[in-house]
Order: C-alpha cells, then sequence, then structure tokens
C-alpha cells in the first residue's frame, strides 16, 4: 500500500504534532510560544468544526489536510453496519469478532488488514475517511470521536478544545507522539477490536484446551488489563510476543478469577523472567502455563 | 530447587563459563530477510551436541510494534530466514545463538573452573547467545526527510546530518514536496539518489570512519558488483537504486510460522 511509505507516515506524525499542545514547546521564547499556540489552536478549532458539522464535513477535513486521493482509500475494511457511538466507542465482543474475523477473509489478499498495516495509526485513520464518508459512523459524530468524561471536565475551553482533539486524534488511530507505539493497539476502539481477535485466534491456536471465544472474552474483560498485555510487548517485555507464550498468558487469564493489570503484569514478567535463559518456544505447556499462572496467583494473595 | 543458571558462551565474551570456546555471527539483512553465519571456535563440544541433534543454530526474531516474535532453528551454521513481511513493521531485532532441543550434558572438562560437575541443561535453554541486531532498512538509516519552509517551492536540499551516532542526510523538501513524498516513490527515490550523490564528500563514510552503516552499504554495493563511493566508476543513481529499486521487490517465501 503506498499510503504507508516512511515518509508517508512522518508527514502524518508530523500532522498531528502540529495539532497538540506539547508541553516541551514551552522551551520556547514567550512571544514565539504564543504564536504557535494560536496555530495549534486554530487548527484544532479547523478539526472540531468539521467534525461538528458531520461526518461529510470530517472526511473532506482530512482527505484535505492528508492529501488523501480517491485510490487510496479503494480496498480499505469496511465495518460491518453502522454503529452507534456507544457501540463504536466501546465495541460489544459480537462486534469484536465480527470486525476480526471479516477482514481477515477478505478474497484479496491485497485487501487484508495484515499486522503491519494494522500497527500504523495512518491506516485507521484512512478507515476512518472511508467509514465516515459511508455514513457508517452515524450522523453525529462528535460524541464518538470527540466527547467523552475528560472533555466534560475540562478547565476551560483552550483546555477543552485539547482533549477534544487528542480523543480524535488517539480514536481515529492513536497518538504516537504522546502514547507511543501501544497507542494504535489500545486507544482505537476498532484498531484494538482487530488485534484483540486475532491475539484470541493465535492463542486457541497455541494453547491446550483454549477455544478463540473464551480467549476473546478474557482479552475483552478489563481494558487495563489489555492494555497492560500490549504496553509490555510493545516497550518492556518483547519475549511475551512469542505466540506460546502470550498464549499461555492469555490461557491463564481465562482460566483464572478476574485479573487486574497488576496480575497480568506479574504473569509477563515471570515469562520474561525464564525467558533470559531459555527459550520459551521449547518449554513444555504445562511449565509454562504454571508459570504464568503461579505469578499471577501470588500476586493477587499478597 | 529448580536451577536457574547454566553455562552460557556469548558473542560478547561477558560470561567466563567456557575455556576456549568462542562464537561469533554474521548477519546480511536485505529485502525481508536475514542471512545469518554462526561461527564456533574451539567448542567442539557445542558442536557435536548440535551434530547429535540436542542444540539447533537459531535465530530469534522480535517486531515490537507488530507483536511478533519467531525463532528458527537449523542444524547447519549457516542458513536463512524469510519473515512474513505482512507481520512485521519496518524494524525487526534479530537475536542468535544456540538452543538445546532436547535435555543435554555439557562436558565439566570444557568449561571453566567455575562448572566441577557436568551440568544437565535442561531443553529450551540458550547455550549460546550473539548480540542484538536489527533489520532497519539500509536506505532508511540513510535518509531523513525534512519538511523546510524555507525552500522555495518544488525545490529540495541534502545536508549531511552529523548529530547522531551513525552518519545520515537530511533531504529538505519544500512544504508542497514534502506534502506528496510520502505517496510517491519516484520523488523518495529522488532524495535517495541525492543522498548518494552526497557520499564521497562525507569524511563519516570513509572506509576508516568505523561507520558501521558506511560497511553495511560497501557490502550491499559489492554484493551488487557497484562501485562505492571511493572507487572508480562511482555512479550514485546505480548505487543508490542497488540499494532501494524504483519498484520494490517480492519477499520470497515465508521460513517463519505466521
Amino acid at each position: 500500500m503506498k499510503l504507508l511509505t516512511p515518509a508517508r507516515a512522518e508527514a502524518f506524525g508530523a500532522w498531528q504534532v502540529d495539532l497538540i499542545w506539547m508541553k516541551r514547546q514551552t522551551r520556547t521564547g514567550r512571544r514565539e510560544l504564543e504564536g504557535k499556540r494560536t496555530a495549534v489552536h486554530s487548527r484544532q478549532l479547523e478539526l472540531r468544526d468539521a467534525v461538528t458539522e458531520g461526518p461529510a464535513a470530517t472526511a473532506r477535513c482530512l482527505r484535505r489536510v492528508l492529501a488523501l486521493e480517491n485510490e487510496e482509500l479503494a480496498g480499505l475494511p469496511a465495518l460491518p453496519r453502522r454503529l452507534t457511538s456507544g457501540e463504536y466507542l466501546k465495541p460489544p465482543l459480537e462486534l469484536e469478532a465480527e470486525i476480526g474475523d471479516a477482514w481477515r477473509g477478505r478474497p484479496n489478499p491485497a485487501d487484508r488488514v495484515t499486522p503491519r498495516n494494522a500497527a500504523r495509526p495512518l491506516f485507521w485513520l484512512v478507515c476512518h475517511v472511508g467509514w465516515l464518508e459511508q455514513g457508517l459512523l452515524g450522523d453525529d459524530v462528535y460524541p464518538a470521536l470527540m466527547g467523552g468524561e475528560a472533555v466534560a471536565g475540562a478547565r476551560d475551553d483552550r483546555d477543552r478544545l485539547e482533549k477534544e482533539t487528542r480523543n480524535f486524534l488517539r480514536r481515529t488511530g492513536g497518538l504516537p507522539a504522546v502514547r507511543g507505539n501501544v497507542s494504535v493497539l489500545s486507544d482505537c476502539p476498532i484498531s484494538r477490536a482487530w488485534w484483540r481477535r486475532r491475539f484470541a485466534r493465535s492463542a486457541a491456536r497455541h494453547a491446550e484446551a483454549l477455544d478463540v471465544e473464551a480467549a476473546h472474552r478474557s482479552l475483552h474483560r478489563s481494558q487495563s488489563v489489555w492494555e497492560e498485555l500490549v504496553r509490555l510487548g510493545v516497550w518492556r517485555l518483547t519475549v511475551i510476543n512469542h505466540p506460546r507464550t502470550r498464549a499461555a498468558l492469555i490461557a491463564a487469564l481465562a482460566g483464572g478469577f478476574d485479573w487486574r493489570s497488576q496480575e497480568m503484569a506479574a504473569a509477563a514478567r515471570a515469562a520474561a523472567r525464564e525467558a533470559i535463559g531459555r527459550s520459551l518456544d521449547q518449554v513444555p505447556w504445562a511449565e509454562l502455563y504454571g508459570l504464568v499462572e503461579a505469578s499471577a496467583a501470588q500476586v493477587r494473595a499478597a | 530447587m529448580r536451577q536457574s543458571h547454566f553455562p552460557v558462551l556469548r558473542e560478547d565474551g561477558a560470561t567466563m563459563d567456557w575455556k576456549r570456546a568462542h562464537y561469533r555471527v554474521e548477519i546480511e539483512v536485505r529485502h525481508g530477510e536475514a542471512r545469518v553465519r554462526h561461527r564456533l571456535r574451539d567448542a567442539a563440544e557445542i558442536e557435536d551436541l548440535i551434530a547429535a541433534g540436542g542444540a539447533r543454530f537459531a535465530l530469534e526474531m522480535r517486531c515490537p510494534t507488530t507483536q511478533f516474535a519467531r525463532i528458527g532453528l537449523d542444524a547447519g551454521p549457516s542458513f536463512r530466514v524469510v519473515w512474513p513481511s505482512d507481520e512485521v513493521g519496518d524494524e525487526v531485532f534479530l537475536l542468535p545463538g544456540v538452543v538445546a532441543v532436547e535435555d543435554v550434558t555439557l562436558p565439566a572438562a570444557a568449561l571453566s573452573d567455575l562448572w566441577s560437575d557436568s551440568p544437565r541443561v535442561p531443553k529450551g535453554w540458550w547455550l549460546v547467545r550473539g548480540d542484538v541486531r536489527t533489520s532497519k532498512p539500509l536506505a532508511a538509516s540513510l535518509i531523513d526527510y525534512r519538511r523546510d519552509a524555507d525552500l522555495p517551492k518544488g525545490c529540495m536540499s541534502v545536508r549531511e546530518d552529523g548529530s547522531g551516532e551513525e552518519p545520515k542526510f537530511a533531504v529538505h523538501l519544500s512544504p508542497d514536496v514534502f506534502d506528496r513524498v510520502g505517496a510517491d516513490r519516484d520523488l523518495q527515490m529522488a532524495g535517495l539518489v541525492a543522498a548518494f550523490a552526497m557520499l564521497p564528500t562525507s569524511d563519516r563514510f570513509r572506509e576508516d570512519s568505523g561507520s558501521r552503516l558506511a560497511a553495511a552499504l560497501r557490502d550491499r554495493l559489492a554484493d551488487d558488483s557497484v562501485p562505492a563511493w571511493d572507487e572508480d566508476g562511482w555512479d550514485p543513481a546505480r548505487a543508490a537504486t542497488a540499494v532501494e529499486r524504483f519498484h520494490a521487490a517480492s519477499d520470497g517465501s515465508v521460513e517463519v510460522e505466521a
């Protein structure tokens, strides 16, 4: 997909950074600072105006700022149906399954959602442009794309605008400049749905006695546990991305009590500690599963 | 209590578990695959284990951005690992070594005095570990595209960027060009060719500079029998298109499980 070249991604990242007010910008001189802040504010206003106006205006705005051409939107995955803002923000398990499974089995390999694409915020943002144009996010897209509790609690209009913009960028694909590469996996509800289903399928394949639905249900149950799993996989303990190791974590999550992020962290750390000396691919399943399960149980008991 | 430490032979020599054995590894990365060449010296005991099927040469791949991790094993010291291009991002971390694929015994005579008995090493333990490598494409390591509002419309300029540990070129583009470069491979190639044209002027790309990027670039050109920037017949356009073609090549077969 030519859309996702490194240079394109770099330009997209620059666009995102130009839209938010980063605290580190305060190193600049006061006059220059005020000028920059005004410019950010006006870009944010433009985006909010478009989102408030509706899906067509939002899509037009994004097409213009990203210089998207029609051919770049061809072949992108469609949502299974029109979503309410509630469904968009927190897709039910069945909807997540539908999204993850439908996009996997597309007849043209070039149209399939791949991990390479799905790990890129720009890919999901472009998908959103298509969904907005098809009316799949409803007529009033503000609550889904910008609204929320944080916005309601904003100190003033400037703060509110900042929070709305960050919500928009996170939900439409992620905001790596602020949240790193984990953002696309945890902040965009549709991307998150796709990744959860993928993890569930993989876990069912590599675990002993775990089916896809049970694995998916366990990953869907808690956002904080999901976020911990992907955060550790991206930043700290990359060894847990081995399919058998992740399957052991998910099987233990599915088989036990309601884990919190602390249990997930302890289980992942136990696996990573073991992996310092051993290739976990070679460790018998019962031993691997027992290791992560015991670590989580220990945290629970403490 | 279960033992948690066994002898390991490290490429960087950081452990002193083995008396004489040494390990080196060369990994060449190109077009979504790695060719790995493990070199064991004075390590007959490990080689015997491999020959008997108790251990395997290994290359582990990890791409955190796509949550990808796999391991490729082989009985021979030289092999090729191809990763599924759709499953990984632009950078893959590569961890080479030798893994026990059965429970094995390491003879105490080959080990340092730290080990009085011949340890029985369970299946899965790394017997040998190399340093971590990265697969970032050469072209991406060589250049950065930067928006430059001071450039007139439609213009490009290339400057050496000496700020990093490794040498690099910054391809400055006027805003109108920068906005298009992501979707236009021809523009990207123009930037790359322009950067290659600067190579002979850079001290940091001299043969004695010690730069790993310069060495990798030189190796890549030699592979394609294309003269390097300090050789007769230097042709920046030919060199740039040896490293990065106008049209990306297909990745070939997949050898690790998707």
